[in-house]
């Protein structure tokens, strides 16, 4: 191949194939690719491609592999190629629009970064209009998307090109992206403008910010079939307010056109059967801008964004009507750098929260009591007794002693003694209240030194506080937890792929020798339909199925088996990890919660047991002293 | 003839999760593979093969991964082997060879199958492409066929389905000349490889076409002619 200046371009290994040429790589020169066309090129297309070349832009290279020079076979000889930047890492816009591929192509992105793609695509249609072309042939091919969200155009040489006075008609387009007016008419006729181009911009617009649907594609309520080139012609937008009365019901778990909020004006007017002026390029990225400035986040799922003047989150609804989950938690959100709280903030926060510190207790040893007057009494009278006591027994002794007779003597002054000694102790009465109140003083002074022990919080306070180190704990274990929970589910897809590939094998269509059609109806009736279903215990537990017809069984499952391959391409349903992600994450804010709440819970503790201390201090104090009242009372009548 | 097709149960406000996740317009196609007794051998060995290479290229394909759904219809005897898939969820069925041929009720089966499924893509809100049958047997129907070819020369009248007929060895090609529209085509020696590669890269032109199954767009849609010496087939 050689330039429009005779200079050898050698090509290197093939990139991608269309329907009207190959794409290849330019040796010694990573940042080029040349498109070699299947046909030769007419003299037309030839000066189109030389006119491109000539009139590039810096805006146009940017945001397109706008063709920079054309290719002969070889010098000054025909026309069979052009040469073009290289577009690398960018993919088709239907891979972002898709909700499946996206799961796959872009995990993270979620609906703002569909609002900000749209709105690229809105100042690139807006730059190549500016320069006076159109793009045409607008289609989910040839827009690629990069990882940020940019976008370029690929196929830029089927444009319709304005160079030297001339229009180089676009002679190609898709009927999906082709305005009403245009849908039968022979493109390679038709000078094409940007109002035409802006209806295909108004439906990749509409495919990314609902789910890849297409506006035209609903439920006809009308009889017969609705095609969607006619549903295009006929203005039957299926969204919007209006739909009914074009006999058109929105696909059953989409969100509403509302849900766009200052963009949906913009689509009634792109898609209605006339329109003398669509929206420009200009225009729907103000309002994608607005429609940006008006999320917020969903509070049940933070994948979910909408806008905040709605009532309630659209997301949440159509993924409980169609059970596919449209975005992904992206691992930030997950892990939390994203979120609001800090948490090592937070555990600061609750480890400088210090217990309460009830004083320490005052004990009755620690008050200094005199006998009291009642006390007193009882000692005083205890006195007069003993004295009486010792009379009695003095007495005794004496008659005992005396001129009576000797062994009556005798008998009188032991009596005498133990009535005296019965008189001198006997005052039963007074010590044994003096003994009753110790004893209910004492009670009384457990009672109130439990009571103070509980109020004051010590033991409340540390229980709290172990139950938060707890849950920080299992917090600092969640992204581990949550390596090994994804880790499980990839390490089941073998058994799982197994499983499905089994469940492909009915018994009733398989040749078992010794299973006839009775067999199969009554291992039908026991739930066993399909070699997934095949257990020896479970064939064995059939009435009739010995272990003769069982091997059979499973012979015919190993074989079945031994006919499955691994397909390691096949990912882990994405379903499945965003169900782990969703539940690390709701674990993960109710930690969060709980944690936020703790350092005033804690704080909670400390006020009450504060307010217990000044409230029972003095009780607490008055039943120690009179317990040590009550203690050295009865030590001085014993 | 007036004919009421079966609707699964879907209840209102829900969605179909396999068109939320992919609301891309459906270009259905019906293999109708014959898997009587005479495809025993290396025929019914390079059909699971042919089958296998059939989902790779059209994995290869990401516009055909998401817009083209095949199922499969065995006869010999009649029976749904796989329903209505994408290709990335489909699984080339291992098919075993035994039984006649009833041809004309695994015709009739196919129709049904697609009047099905085209009520739950209208359910769901998704285009559709005119469906494709590709009928491929080594013999001549055993049933009764004339209500089967019937229905298929009224689909293709009016433009509400495409019918292939390729004739393996052994295949009676005047009745399918009699029971399709187009002419049928020969499979030369057991290149179900070749076939199945022609069809995936069709179907995949077909799923970049437009959609719309009233107009002629299907037929517009330039296919490699697989009857040259290099190709597949020969006519009869
Ligand atoms: N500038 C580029 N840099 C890298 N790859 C490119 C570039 N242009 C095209 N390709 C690759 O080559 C493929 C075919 O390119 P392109 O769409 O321009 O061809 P075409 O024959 O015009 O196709 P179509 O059938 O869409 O008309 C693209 O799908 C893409 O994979």
């Amino acid at each position: 191949m050689f330039d429009r200046r005779g200079q050898a371009i050698p090509l290197g290994a093939k990139l991608g194939t269309g329907g009207e040429g190959n794409v290849f790589e330019v040796l010694d020169h990573r940042k080029l690719v040349a498109k070699i066309y299947h046909q030769p090129l007419t003299d037309e297309k030839a000066t189109k491609l030389a006119h491109m070349a000539e009139i590039s832009t810096p805006a146009l290279l940017q945001l397109s592999a706008w063709p920079t020079d054309v290719l002969f076979d070889r010098p000054g000889g025909k026309a069979v190629g052009l040469l073009m930047a290289k577009v690398d890492g960018h993919k088709p816009v239907h891979l972002l629009y898709g909700p499946k591929s996206r799961q796959k192509e872009f995990p993270d992105a979620q609906w703002p970064f569909l609002i900000h793609t749209a709105a690229n695509v809105a100042r690139a249609f807006a730059a190549v209009h500016e320069h006076g072309h159109v793009i045409g042939d607008v289609n989910h091919g040839n827009l690629l998307v990069s990882a940020e969200g940019t976008v370029k155009f690929i196929d830029c040489d089927s444009f319709q090109v304005h160079a030297h006075g001339r229009h180089y008609l676009c002679e190609v387009g898709v009927s999906t992206h082709t305005p009403p007016e245009l849908q039968d008419i022979s493109f390679r006729t038709t000078r094409r403008t940007a109002n035409h181009d802006a209806f295909g911009l108004a439906v990749m617009v509409f495919q990314l910010l609902f789910m890849g649907r297409h506006p035209y594609s609903g439920s006809y309520l009308g009889k017969g079939e609705m095609p969607l080139e006619d549903a295009i012609k006929g203005g039957r937008f299926a969204y919007g307010p209006g739909a009914a009365s074009r006999l058109m019901k929105q696909p059953p778990g989409t969100i509403p056109l509302e849900a766009t909020g200052p963009v949906a004006p913009l689509f009634e007017r792109a898609f209605s059967a006339v329109t003398p002026l669509r929206p420009t390029a200009l225009e729907w990225r103000v309002g994608l801008q607005a429609l940006m400035q008006g999320l917020g986040q969903c509070q049940a799922n933070p994948a979910h964004q909408y806008l905040q003047t709605l009532a309630t989150c659209p997301w949440c609804t159509v993924e409980r009507q169609s059970g596919f989950l449209f975005f992904t938690i992206t691992a930030a959100q997950a892990t939390g750098t994203v979120l609001h709280l800090d948490v090592s903030a937070l555990w600061q926060q609750i480890k400088a929260i210090r217990p309460p510190q009830p004083p320490p207790l005052a004990a009755p040893s620690s008050f200094q009591a005199q006998p009291s007057s009642s006390a007193g009494a009882v000692r005083a009278r205890a006195r007069g007794r003993q004295l009486i006591g010792w009379l009695v027994a003095i007495a005794g002794f004496i008659i005992g002693l005396g001129p009576a007779d000797k062994h009556g003597g005798i008998l009188i002054v032991i009596a005498a003694a133990f009535i005296g000694w019965k008189i001198g102790s006997s005052d039963s009465d007074g010590i044994e209240k003096l003994r009753a109140a110790q004893r209910d003083a004492s009670r009384v002074y457990e009672d109130m030194r439990q009571r103070w022990y509980e109020a004051t919080g010590d033991v409340r306070f540390s229980n709290k506080l172990r139950e938060l180190e707890c849950l920080k704990a299992e917090y600092d274990r969640l992204p581990e937890e949550r390596r090994q929970r994804l880790n499980r589910l990839e390490n089941g897809r073998r058994a799982k792929q197994l499983e499905a590939f089994l469940d492909r094998f009915r018994i009733n269509a398989a040749t078992i020798p010794g299973i006839g059609d009775g067999r199969k109806v009554t291992l039908q009736s026991y739930g066993i339909e399909t070699a997934a279903d095949v257990k020896r215990d479970r064939i064995l537990n059939i009435p009739g199925f010995g272990p003769a017809l069982t091997n059979r069984i499973m012979a015919w499952h190993k074989t079945v088996t031994a006919r499955f391959v691994f397909d390691p391409n096949q990912g882990v349903n994405p379903a499945e990890i965003s169900k782990v992600e969703a539940d690390i994450l709701k674990r993960k804010q109710e930690i969060e919660m709980a944690l936020a709440r703790g350092p005033a819970e804690l704080q909670a503790i400390g006020a009450q047991s504060q307010a217990a201390m000044v409230a029972l201090r003095q009780q607490v104090e008055a039943a120690a002293r009179q317990l040590a009242q009550a203690e050295v009372d009865l030590r001085s009548v014993q | 003839m007036s004919y009421d097709p079966q609707v699964p149960f879907q209840a209102t406000g829900f969605a179909l999760a396999e068109f939320a996740e992919n609301p891309e317009p459906r270009c259905p196609c019906v293999l109708l593979l014959d898997t009587s007794a005479s495809m025993g051998g290396q025929p019914i060995t390079e059909l699971n093969a042919g089958l296998v290479a059939f989902k790779d290229e059209l994995m290869a394909d990401p516009m055909a991964v998401k817009r083209v759904e095949v199922g499969i219809v065995g006869f010999g005897p009649v029976r749904t082997v796989t329903d209505f898939t994408t290709a990335d969820v489909f699984q080339p069925p291992h098919l075993s060879a035994t039984g006649d041929t009833p041809m004309g009720a695994a015709i009739e089966r196919a129709l049904d199958m697609i009047e099905a499924r085209k009520a739950v893509y209208k359910q769901n809100g998704v285009s559709y492409y005119r469906p494709w049958v590709f009928l491929l047997t080594d013999g001549a129907p055993t049933d009764a066929w004339a209500n089967a070819a019937t229905r298929i020369r009224e689909g293709e009248a009016t433009k509400k389905l495409m019918f292939f007929a390729v004739g393996v060895e052994g295949a009676n090609m005047q009745i399918l000349s009699q029971i399709a529209t187009r002419d049928p085509l020969k499979l030369k020696g057991v290149r179900f490889r070749d076939l199945f590669s022609w069809l995936s890269s069709s179907l995949g032109s077909v799923s970049r076409s437009n959609p719309g199954n009233g107009s002629d767009t299907a037929e517009v849609v330039a296919f490699s002619n697989p009857v040259t010496p290099n190709g597949w087939a020969s006519t009869a």
